[in-house]
């Protein structure tokens, strides 16, 4: 019964932590500009996303390693110190989104501009980081991430032409008024969401936090290949409801109060509740993650003591690492710039990222000297390889098309 | 080498004559989705279905996005005759957007009946979309 209730856990918090801003931000603009037509990137993403969490947890309880301190090891101090300087900057990125969204979400319960809750949003990130568990830490917010299903409730509640998004999903086509590029611009940010670098650092480093070994890799297994793909049918239904409602009213989205509308629309006040729970607890979880994540990449790449596992005294410059993290990240914010602009660039840098990410994971994969027996299948590697091919594409194109869309104006 | 410097010059004259044009057209759809958002708010909150703060906060982004709208277009620079008359419709009905969404945002601040507010809405919005497709836009 234990072992059941451990697996049912792990795959609802994949699933309520498998949404962030990235995730909830890019796929209300998608669907109501363009509708269902890129619900493919979403699939291909998660596919990605499961390959290489996988690959990723297997290295880290095999080795008993985490991702970056394998990669400055194997592949040396210069491109360990390249891959550490491009993670860290899209993980700043993303933190300070999340922590934005964090405060944008507030202001949608309060009425209060989101600046006020900006530091109180990063203070609560601290504390929880300082004090909290790591399994608390992850299972609060993931389970409470579940409320997000009100997205899948609201699409049901609206009741819409099933025939014709099956069409947009099953026919994809760049809809009248929009370009090529855009539409290939936004598939990329798509990618980038789905696909997040940090996921794969918080999933490699917490691996080894929970102390996972060659007996839980089957939990670890089932929970990346039921947990993500039912959160990415979360990201489709969040798309879903912004093509239903937003899209035939020419309402593109640019604000977190847009993202709402539909769910609103469907459920009143009572599903609204549900959906500021889901994204707060979204949000939160998110900031966690990528606040540990830079805490991870730093300290694993100069090799300090890190972890939750310790007590902060016995791994305080991974503990200091987060803090400068954290007001970096509210430097960013009081700039004044949009949090959700800081969110449509993280996920399309973050496109242009991922090679640095994940082509050390299949090397590290298929090494022998450090997975022995458990190097990567036949299988794997195919996949590995193909993921490898469309994250090149991606990340080349990016920049380009963001530059000859303007950022997907 | 002359059909050189002038197909570059014709480039350069088109790309002018367009980004004026395209200014209009991108704000134009940048204010329809605004108004029908502030529109789409009031509407679920005059019918219960929402509370004041989300409201709110809508109507204070869509306000933002209306202003966003509106400085592109004074900033775009001087322009030809008709497409001066352009922008200066597009301003209008912008203004428009604009004055609905602060009686709105007023009148939901003092506790009072939105149905005028929804219908201003709307109206704004409605003649927004009508620009917005003569200039050629996604609306």
């Amino acid at each position: 019964v234990k072992r059941i209730f451990a697996v049912a856990l792990g795959v609802l918090t994949a699933i309520g932590g498998f949404v962030d801003i990235g995730d909830l931000v890019t796929n209300a603009v998608v669907g109501s500009r363009f509708g269902m037509s890129l619900a493919w990137v979403v699939v291909v993403g998660v596919v990605g996303i499961c390959v290489f969490a996988n690959m990723s947890g297997r290295v880290a309880a095999i080795s008993g390693r985490a991702t970056f301190e394998i990669i400055r090891e194997r592949l040396g101090p210069r491109a360990g110190l390249a891959n550490l300087g491009a993670s860290f900057f899209i993980n700043l990125m993303t933190m300070a989104a999340e922590i934005g969204g964090i405060a944008l979400a507030v202001q949608l319960i309060t009425g209060i501009g989101p600046m006020l809750w900006m530091p109180l949003a990063a203070f609560a990130v601290w504390i929880v980081v300082w004090r909290a568990k790591f399994s608390q830490l992850e299972n609060a917010t993931g389970l409470l991430g579940l409320s997000l299903i009100v997205f899948a409730v609201a699409v049901v509640m609206l009741g819409p032409d099933w025939g014709e998004l099956g069409r947009q999903v099953l026919q994809p086509s760049v809809p009248a008024g929009e370009q090529p590029a855009t539409y290939w611009y936004y598939a990329v940010a798509l990618f980038g969401a789905a696909m997040t670098p940090y996921e794969v650092f918080f999933f490699s480093s917490g691996a080894v936090e929970e102390g996972w070994g060659r007996a839980d890799l089957g939990t670890a297994r089932l929970n990346v290949l039921v947990g993500f793909p039912l959160g990415g049918l979360l990201s489709l239904a969040i798309a879903a409801s912004a093509a239903i409602v937003l899209l035939p009213q020419a309402i593109a989205v640019t604000s977190l109060s847009q993202v709402v509308l539909p769910v609103v629309e469907a459920g009143g006040t009572v599903a609204f509740c549900f959906l500021v729970v889901g994204m707060l607890a979204a949000f939160f979880g998110a900031a966690l993650e990528t606040t540990l994540s830079s805490g991870y990449t730093i300290a694993q790449y100069f090799g300090w003591s890190w972890g939750k596992f310790r007590r902060p005294s016995a791994a305080a410059r991974f503990h200091l690492t987060m803090i400068i993290g954290l007001v970096l990240a509210l430097g960013i914010l009081a700039t004044g710039v949009d949090p959700i602009q800081v969110t449509e660039y993280s996920v399309v840098f973050s496109a242009v990222a991922l090679p640095l990410t994940y082509v050390p994971i299949l090397i590290i994969a298929n090494d022998s000297e450090y997975m022995g027996d458990d190097v990567n299948g036949r299988a794997a590697n195919f996949l590995g390889l193909v993921y490898l091919a469309i994250i090149l594409v991606a990340a080349l194109a990016a920049v380009p098309l963001m530059i000859v869309t303007g950022a997907g104006a | 080498m002359i059909r050189g410097f002038a197909a570059a010059a014709l480039v350069v004259l088109l790309a002018g004559c367009s980004s004026l044009r395209s200014t209009v057209t991108n704000s134009l759809d940048q204010a329809v989705s605004a108004a029908g958002t502030a529109a789409l708010a009031v509407q679920l909150v005059a019918d219960g279905r929402s509370s004041t703060a989300p409201t709110d906060t809508a109507l204070a982004d869509a306000l933002t996005e209306l202003d966003d709208a509106a400085t592109a277009l004074v900033d775009a620079g001087p322009a030809a005759p008709d497409e001066s008359a352009a922008r200066r419709e597009a301003l209008a009905a912008i203004r428009q957007a604009i004055d609905a969404v602060l009686a709105a945002r007023d009148d939901l601040s003092a506790g009072r009946d939105l149905a005028r507010d929804e219908a201003a809405l709307r109206a704004a919005r409605d003649a927004l979309r009508e620009l917005a497709a003569a200039s050629g836009g996604a609306s």
